[in-house]
C-alpha cells in the first residue's frame, strides 16, 4: 500500500465517520452548536493540525543547532593541513 | 583467515580543486587515527578547473591504493557516480559524503563506531536530531530546511530524521542494491535511497552530524530546486 493509498483511505474513513455522525445520529438534526461543531469537524481539524505544524516547525527552527565550534575547528584544520601538505611536496596555488 | 572490515569512501567531485586536498588529507588522518582499512575513490567528473590534477598529485603522496582515481567525461549524476566509484571498490563498506568539506571525515568513526552495534545496513548522519546542527545558515534557509523536513516526515513516515542528507555509510551490497532501484535525482535522490531502504527492510542507524556550509552565500536555494523536491516528495508519495 502507498502512503496516497494510505491517505486516501483515511480521509474516507474519516469522512464516512463524519457524514455518520450527520445523517444517522441525534447530534446532526440537534441543537445549533453541535450541529455546527460536527458539521465543521474537517475544518477545525485542519486548522487544528496546520497550527500545531506551524508551531513543530518554528520549535524547530528556534532550537536549531548553530555549529559555531565546527566552524572555528574547519577553519584551523585548513590552515594545518595546507602546511602538512606542502611539507609533504604538495604544490598548492 | 579473518575477514578484516574496509572503508571505501567514495567522494564525486565537480571544480573542488581547492577542497580536494583538505578533504583528502582530513580522510586521511581520520582513518589514520581509528586504525581502519580505507580507500578513497575520486570520481571528478571533468571537472574544468584542473580537479583531476589536484588529485593526481594526492595520489603521488599518498599512494594509488589509498588514493583512487575513477574519472568520468562530464557531469553525470550522482546515481551514476555512485554506481561506477562501488565497481572498483575495495571495500566491504562505502561511505558516501560531499567534498566541499561541508561533511567532516572525524564523523567516519561514529558511522562505524553505530554500524558495529546492530550490524546496521546503513548508517545516516543527521543534521535534525540529537546535536546534530548547521553552520552558516539564515533564518530563511532554516525555515525552508525544517518546513521541508517536516512535511516530508508527515507525508512519508520515513523513520529516519534527516533524509536530503548525503553522508552515510552503506554495506556495499546494500548500496549497490539502493542505487540500482533509485530513480530520481538530487535532493530527492537521497531521499528516496532512505524510502527504498525501509522497503527492503533495510536496517537504518543515524548519527547527528554537524554540517558546515560554506558555500550558502554563492549557491542560493531557489524556486526551482523547491518545485523539483516538491515534485519528488509527491512522486515519493503516490508511488512508495
Amino acid at each position: 500500500m502507498t502512503k496516497l493509498v494510505e491517505w486516501l483511505g483515511a480521509a474516507g474513513l474519516f469522512v464516512g465517520v463524519w457524514a455518520y455522525l450527520f445523517i444517522s445520529t441525534p447530534v446532526g438534526h440537534s441543537t445549533d452548536f453541535a450541529r455546527h461543531f460536527v458539521l465543521f469537524l474537517p475544518f477545525y481539524a485542519l486548522l487544528a493540525f496546520a497550527v500545531i505544524s506551524v508551531s513543530i516547525i518554528a520549535w524547530r527552527v528556534y532550537t536549531f543547532n548553530d555549529c559555531e565550534e565546527a566552524a572555528k575547528e574547519l577553519k584551523q584544520e585548513i590552515e594545518d593541513a595546507k602546511a602538512d601538505l606542502r611539507k609533504k611536496g604538495f604544490k598548492i596555488e | 583467515m579473518e575477514h578484516r572490515d574496509k572503508y571505501s569512501v567514495l567522494l564525486p567531485t565537480y571544480n573542488e580543486k581547492e577542497n580536494l586536498p583538505i578533504i583528502i588529507w582530513l580522510l586521511v588522518k581520520a582513518f589514520t587515527e581509528s586504525g581502519d582499512d580505507f580507500e578513497i575513490i575520486v570520481i571528478d567528473d571533468g571537472s574544468p578547473d584542473g580537479t583531476l590534477d589536484v588529485a593526481k598529485q594526492l595520489q603521488t603522496i599518498y599512494g594509488d591504493e589509498k588514493i583512487v582515481l575513477r574519472p568520468r567525461e562530464k557531469k553525470l549524476g550522482l546515481g551514476t557516480a555512485y554506481i561506477h566509484g562501488i565497481k572498483h571498490a575495495t571495500g566491504n563498506f562505502v561511505v558516501i559524503m560531499d567534498a566541499d568539506l561541508s561533511h567532516h571525515p572525524k564523523f567516519i568513526k561514529e558511522f562505524i563506531g553505530k554500524q558495529k552495534e546492530k550490524d546496521y545496513d546503513l548508517v545516516s548522519g543527521t543534521r535534525y536530531s540529537g546535536n546534530g546542527g548547521v553552520y552558516g545558515w539564515d533564518l530563511k534557509r532554516k525555515i525552508i530546511s525544517r518546513g521541508a523536513n517536516y512535511v516530508t516526515q508527515v507525508l512519508l513516515r520515513p523513520g529516519a530524521s534527516d533524509l536530503t542528507g548525503s553522508f552515510r555509510l552503506y554495506k556495499k551490497e546494500v548500496l549497490e542494491k539502493l542505487v540500482q532501484s533509485c530513480k530520481s535525482k538530487g535532493y530527492v535522490f537521497q531521499m528516496e535511497m532512505i524510502i527504498r531502504a525501509r522497503q527492503f527492510e533495510f536496517t537504518i542507524g543515524e548519527v547527528p552530524i554537524s554540517f558546515v556550509d560554506r558555500v550558502y552565500g554563492e549557491s542560493k536555494l531557489g524556486g526551482n530546486e523547491i518545485f523539483q523536491f516538491a515534485k519528488g516528495l509527491l512522486y515519493l508519495f503516490a508511488t512508495t
